[in-house]
């Protein structure tokens, strides 16, 4: 194959690692702060993906639900399970947390279910989107760009909330010890719920980003925990940084893994998963007490 | 004076287990095909949890991958007695081998990991598997494998369940006396802390490795004796849903005690029962269920025990020298 195939494709990948790197930013700035695994992360992607459907469908308009579905995911979604279920068991032990996402999996699939019912549903990609530039023999598909340069700010803005605002210096200092925080004068019951809201909300942005390019369908969500785990245990758990390279490196593997081994190009991503798990088991950006 | 009251609960413990025994192997003379069916489900699903639970309650790792070694035992012992001419039992040994070498190669990088990692990567290592079942085509791909001939011996539902019922039974008592001897008080003692038992001379690291693949070989077991019951495999069996499931049912038993895995097994297989009959929405109930049971009764039907008469607690009191302190 010729070499603006491959340039092609690495930026096909790269579209798809930016979703990958929005959901797993979300786990991660979660699991920095609050330090509880959210498996059901995954599981907002997927009703993400079906609200926009439906959103799309009655308003025929694309941008309103690009804006309005993070929005009220985060507020809604993240503010509700948060207060009543997270909140209850922050000090309870890890296994009861991590339980606790899976319930919350089970009862946002079946919901899914009773509402969209099993057939798969697809967004149309919205006119403006449609088509591609060409340049010499590379393609680019518009919409593959839009999601890259929109994560990108993403991940711009929120380097520059953690590190460059009053709340952000806040939300570090959490991560570092939740006491000294509180003892600080900080109410830190809601700047977990704020994180909390601030991860669910990049979860609906990902399926927003998401949905004109996947089919809506049952058991996606659980497919697409694992890549994001896979993506914050790359990079390390809790580290923004290290989500964006580990995201790009999964999915621009993926992307140029499909010509070449169609058949197992997952396998090829636990594979990179397993590597580096031997050499640095805290993850590239991780720090090492995340181990014990 | 201790020591006796030990021993004396130790045996009243014994008499326990020899009780329940018989009563099991009543069961398939009432003729009930549905109850013996439901039983031997129950059996398989508890030991499956017990060998979760030997790492998660006793080991105070997070498992979240047993859904692996559960599957590799079932489809190691599909493919023995399909593709391969070897006797039956060379199969029983082999089957469950299978899943502890599958548990030895996943064991080498979740071991070394704990907390979250652990629990996420065990997660992954089953994907990896459910991702081969499904492209691998002698796997028997999304369709699974289906129509496993069992010897003339095995072949009614009754002699499965009495089979089962056995190999369980002396499984739990391998693990019982695994758990009493000095390997299964360091695994209790690396639960409380690794750093004391690593100054006590102790290898912690293989010391959770061994425990990893002992585990394994158990779950192995556990997916063996499945395809024995139902003739089939299904790549669902190593989703990591499924470790899921393994796990729910160790906390709504009981983490800290030993019997728990298959009280929580008994509960969560009756109500799945009942609730299916009544309506398709199982998975809503089952959510809801997990949240409050996280939320208001983490330490699972065996925690209730505490709640009863002192008389019977104190049977739980006696028999629990391995609950957490």
């Amino acid at each position: 194959m010729s070499g603006d195939i491959w340039i092609s494709l690495l930026i096909a990948g790269l579209s798809r690692a930016m979703i990958y790197f929005l959901l797993a930013s979300g786990l991660t700035l979660i699991f920095g702060v609050l330090k509880v695994i959210n498996f059901a992360h995954g599981a907002f992607y997927m009703l993400g993906i079906f609200i926009c459907y439906s959103v799309v469908k009655f308003t025929g308009n694309f941008a309103v639900a690009f804006f309005i579905i993070p929005l009220v995911f985060g507020f809604v979604l993240g503010g509700l399970t948060e207060t009543f279920l997270f909140r209850r068991v922050y000090k309870a032990e890890h296994v009861m947390q991590l339980l606790l996402s899976i319930g919350v999996t089970y009862i946002i699939a079946d919901v899914v279910k009773i509402i969209w019912g099993v057939s798969p549903y697809s967004v149309g990609m919205p006119e403006v989107f449609r088509g591609f530039f060409s340049l010499g023999g590379i393609t680019i598909t518009k919409y593959n760009l839009f999601i890259i340069a929109i994560s990108l700010a993403t991940a711009l803005a929120m380097f520059a909330v953690l590190y460059r605002t009053k709340i952000g210096s806040i939300i570090r200092a959490c991560t570092y010890s939740r006491e000294m925080t509180m003892t600080a004068g900080v109410n830190v019951s809601r700047v977990f719920t704020l994180v909390f809201v601030a991860g669910t909300a990049l979860a609906g942005l990902a399926s927003v980003a998401a949905a004109p390019m996947t089919t809506g369908m049952l058991g996606m969500d659980n497919e697409m925990i694992m890549i994001v785990f896979s993506v914050v245990i790359i990079g390390g758990a809790g580290s923004i940084t290290g989500a964006l390279l580990g995201a790009t490196i999964i999915g621009v593997v993926e992307a140029l893994a499909v010509p070449v081994l169609p058949e197992f190009a997952e396998v090829i991503m636990y594979v990179i998963v397993a590597v580096v798990l031997l050499f640095r088991p805290q993850g590239l950006f991780g720090k090492s007490e995340a181990r014990v | 004076m201790d020591k006796i009251r030990n021993l004396q609960a130790g045996t009243r413990e014994w008499t326990w287990y020899v009780a329940v025994f018989v009563i099991l192997m009543i069961v398939p003379f009432f003729g009930s095909i549905f109850w013996t069916n439901l039983l031997t489900e129950i059996l398989i699903m508890g030991l499956a949890a017990m060998s979760v639970n030997l790492l998660l309650g006793f080991g105070g790792s997070l498992p979240f991958g047993h859904a692996a070694f559960f599957a590799s035992g079932a489809y190691a012992t599909a493919l023995l007695i399909k593709e391969t001419n070897l006797p039956f039992l060379a199969v029983l040994i082999i089957a469950p081998a299978m899943a502890a070498v599958v548990g030895a190669v996943f064991g080498i990088i979740i071991t070394r990991l704990y907390e979250f990692y652990y629990a996420i990567v065990s997660a992954a290592s089953c994907m990896v598997l459910w991702t081969l079942i499904r492209k691998v085509p002698i796997l028997g791909g999304d369709t699974g494998i289906t129509g496993v001939e069992i010897p003339e011996l095995l072949s009614s539902i009754d002699a499965v369940y009495i089979f089962t019922a056995i190999v369980v039974f002396t499984v739990l008592i391998c693990t019982k006396i695994l758990l009493n001897s000095p390997f299964g008080w360091i695994q209790q003692a690396i639960r409380e802390n690794p750093n004391r038992v690593t100054c006590t001379g102790s290898n912690v690291l293989r010391h959770r490795y061994i425990a990893f693949i002992i585990s394994s070989f158990i779950c192995g077991i556990a997916g063996m004796l499945f395809v024995l019951h139902t003739q089939s495999t299904f790549p669902s069996y190593a989703h990591w849903i499924k470790s899921g499931d393994f796990v729910m049912i160790c906390i709504l038993g009981g983490v800290n005690t030993f019997i728990g895995p298959m009280v929580g097994a008994a509960a969560l297989i009756i109500l799945q029962t009942y609730i299916t009959s009544l309506t398709q929405h199982w998975l809503l109930f089952l959510g809801i269920s997990i949240c409050l049971l996280v939320i208001f009764m983490p330490s699972g039907i065996m925690g209730l025990t505490g709640h009863l008469p002192k008389k019977i607690q104190s049977f739980f009191k006696k028999s629990g020298h391995n609950q957490r302190g």
